[in-house]
């Protein structure tokens, strides 16, 4: 027992060890703090580094930037980008799948889609556009856990995902 | 059922965060402490009551941040483990005058801490008038000052 000595004449019971556990955790418990900070600047919960991401779909004509770390019903915005071949006739399609839609309020969708149409277990945003297509999709998990967003061209392979949504 | 979740949550996270602090955290609440208070109840409030804002929403999270904290209570009572664990133990920080440096450096309390504490309890102005201070569960810091035989 470090600096312990117990006489009589204390007023208190003291329990040195305990106390000496106690502070070996509090230090610890400090170390984690500062860590925690830490992965929270690095993006682990969400806008950082670790947390931006990209996905390309197979053909290479549809490009996502994410974020891998998101939290429940917080914004979040999904931006799509497509190759100048994707368009065809001024109209470009998006096609996202239903079991993600299911799980994401969507905020805003810009630029506005001309039509939607379900399809191929998923919905197929139309839009009316000239050269290459920028949409964000601004969105917010409805719940916690770990999504799978598939995300692509009607007929093509989409891109593939994954969201950690905290709680 | 979510909300009982939530509330336990934030609960124990406190209370993992005021042990973690240390004893003095908030324990003699300058007026930057109680502003910190104030900011820490506002986050946490968002948390807590998500989106729904009903009365029966509000009860219940009163209702369980009561539950737990009786729960708690009864299990401290029947557990001197358990107390220890949740409250901390007391600590004599200066005996006989002499302040234990190594303690008060572990616990953050430094001499102006145990002057004012015993200038406030007990009117004395000097550690040597100063029998036992202690640092007790709660944060504060009580006295017990030397006899008058040996002070004199």
């Amino acid at each position: 027992m470090a600096g312990g000595k117990k006489s009589k004449n204390h007023p208190i019971d003291e329990d040195l060890d305990f106390q000496q556990k106690m502070w070996r955790i509090q230090r610890a418990g400090w170390v984690v703090l500062a860590l925690l900070m830490l992965v929270t600047v690095l993006g682990l919960f969400g806008g950082g580094p670790l947390s931006s991401a990209q996905a390309l779909d197979s053909s290479g004509l549809l490009q996502v930037d994410y974020n891998r770390f998101v939290r429940m019903q917080s914004p979040q915005t999904l931006h799509v980008s497509l190759d100048e071949a994707a368009v065809h006739d001024q109209q470009a399609s998006v096609w996202v799948s239903q079991a993600f839609l299911d799980r994401v309020r969507i905020e805003r969708i810009h630029p506005q889609p001309e039509r939607v149409t379900a399809q191929d277990g998923g919905q197929i945003y139309q839009f009316s556009v000239r050269g290459p297509l920028q949409v964000t999709y601004d969105l917010q998990a409805k719940g916690p856990g770990v999504y799978r967003v598939e995300l692509g061209l009607p007929g093509a392979e989409p891109a593939v995902f994954t969201q950690v949504v905290y709680p | 059922m979510e909300i009982l979740i939530r509330t336990a949550a934030v609960y124990f996270f406190l209370l993992l965060l005021f042990r973690i602090g240390g004893k003095r955290s908030l324990s003699q609440i300058t007026t930057f402490d109680f502003v910190l208070l104030l900011i820490i109840s506002e986050a946490v409030q968002q948390a807590l009551l998500g989106e729904d804002f009903s009365v029966i929403n509000a009860f219940l999270v009163i209702a369980t941040f009561f539950a737990i904290d009786i729960g708690i209570s009864i299990l401290k009572q029947r557990s001197k483990a358990v107390e220890k664990v949740i409250d901390g133990v007391p600590l004599i920080i200066l005996e006989d005058g002499r302040p234990i440096q190594e303690r008060m450096d572990k616990t953050r309390v430094d001499e102006a801490d145990i002057l004012a504490a015993a200038r406030e309890l007990q009117g004395l102005e000097r550690l040597d008038q100063i029998k036992y201070a202690v640092l007790e569960r709660s944060g504060g810091i009580s006295i017990i000052p030397m006899p008058e035989a040996k002070s004199g």
